[in-house]
């Protein structure tokens, strides 16, 4: 029951990034739904749920993408530990921590993701670069708040 | 006789006046409808308040009635609407085919990259349909992209703004060689042009075929910009693609 809710989740949220999200595209960026609904899982589920949730989500982001296979899948599983292994140490109740926690890991993302391509041969311009960096991470960590109250409302804990 | 006369006088003078009233009715005619005028249209206005009132409940029924007509006919012209751009992209199509030595395959796009950091799409053919790895994607307008993936029925396309797709062109003015690389904005960067290449704004850009991936001749876009590279050593052009890669709706697939 809770596989199926996380794959009826991830695949919502998959079909929404790959769909309607490309007309609120801002400067040719999108925010990332499923690295929102990894960090958003960590933050009430347990390590094994969220690495299911960062697995499942990371399979499909790499289906769709033209990157290395499996990079999103391992990021998504890194982000979704380091996420939950940090909401042990500190407290993420107040949201404006949650934000900038959530702000961090996008940007960490999105340049080790950048980095990624640039390593793999491709040349992307420095402002280019910074602008897919920034933005996406911007863009993504206001969508958060949405994306967070909406997986709550998922039973995604019921067995 | 005198009396034969006394009996036509009348007739003749009837005539006369029948005569007369036709060719003054239209002067009459006028004369009476303006002075009628205010007094009509008070009557007129009225009539029509008189009526509405009367007839409120019947009207109230027929305005919905017309209403949902309205949104229906609306609706309709909405959709006749995309089916007439979209008789336009196919018959664009069509006739690029027709027109085109090369072999195609027309396809749709389903759906494009998850990421921000590739330029992507997926299109409704595979190798059921005869497509392989490697093929040119082409739009009507121009170059598209490449080939990178197939399934049976579905093929991803790595489009001309990744980064990761390297173009031999050339300048179909001065045939001046170049390489087109996407830059992952809207724009393409031509580079590797010697410092006294014969490049200007406006200059057409199309695929050299010297690599063999692409053939020969295809449209890549034109020049809008160029510069020297930070190096100095060689210049750059920036080229604004001839397809609108944010839009694709259709794309042909070049069978080699």
């Amino acid at each position: 029951m809770r596989i199926l809710n996380f794959l009826l989740t991830i695949t919502g949220f998959g079909i929404l990034e790959i769909t309607f999200l490309n007309y609120f595209k801002l400067f040719l960026v999108k925010p990332d739904l499923l690295l929102l609904g990894v960090i958003s899982v960590s933050l009430f589920l347990d390590l094994k749920s969220v690495l299911v949730f960062a697995i499942l989500s990371g399979i499909f982001k790499d289906v769709y993408s033209l990157g290395q296979f499996g990079i999103h899948t391992i990021l998504f599983c890194l982000w979704g530990f380091t996420m939950v292994e940090l909401s042990r140490k500190i407290s993420l109740d107040d949201n404006w921590m949650r934000l900038l926690v959530v702000l961090i890991v996008a940007l960490l993302d999105n340049i080790i993701l950048g980095l990624s391509r640039v390593y793999a041969g491709s040349v992307i311009p420095l402002g280019i670069f910074l602008r897919t960096v920034f933005l996406s991470s911007i863009y993504s960590t206001l969508f958060f708040p949405a994306v967070f109250q909406l997986i709550k409302r998922i039973p995604l804990n019921s067995r | 006789m005198f009396k034969l006369k006394k009996q036509l006088i009348f007739p003749v003078i009837f005539v006369a006046f029948l005569f007369f009233l036709s060719f003054s009715i239209s002067s009459l005619r006028a004369l009476q409808l303006n002075s009628f005028n205010p007094v009509l249209g008070i009557l007129a206005l009225i009539q029509r308040e008189t009526g509405g009132i009367i007839f409120y409940h019947r009207n109230l029924i027929q305005n919905e009635k017309l209403e949902k007509e309205i949104d229906f006919l609306r609706n309709r012209v909405n959709t006749l609407n995309e089916f007439y751009l979209e008789n336009n992209r196919l018959k664009n199509i069509l006739s690029l085919k027709q027109k085109s030595p090369l072999r195609v395959i027309t396809a749709r796009v389903i759906t494009r990259s998850t990421e921000n950091w590739s330029s992507s799409l997926i299109i409704d053919k595979g190798s059921y349909n005869g497509i392989r790895q490697g093929m040119t994607v082409m739009t009507y307008l121009g170059l598209a992209g490449r080939i990178i993936d197939t399934t049976d029925s579905t093929s991803k396309v790595i489009l001309i703004n990744d980064p990761a797709l390297g173009i031999s062109a050339l300048v179909q003015r001065s045939r001046q060689e170049g390489l087109v690389c996407g830059t992952l904005g809207a724009n393409l960067m031509m580079k590797y042009l010697p410092e006294e290449a014969d490049i200007k704004p406006q200059d057409i850009i199309i695929t050299s075929g010297l690599n063999q991936t692409f053939p020969k001749g295809l449209l890549i876009g034109r020049v809008i910009e160029t510069g020297k590279e930070f190096s100095g050593l060689s210049r750059y052009a920036i080229i604004k693609p001839a397809v609108n890669l944010a839009n694709i709706e259709e794309v042909l697939v070049v069978i080699p």
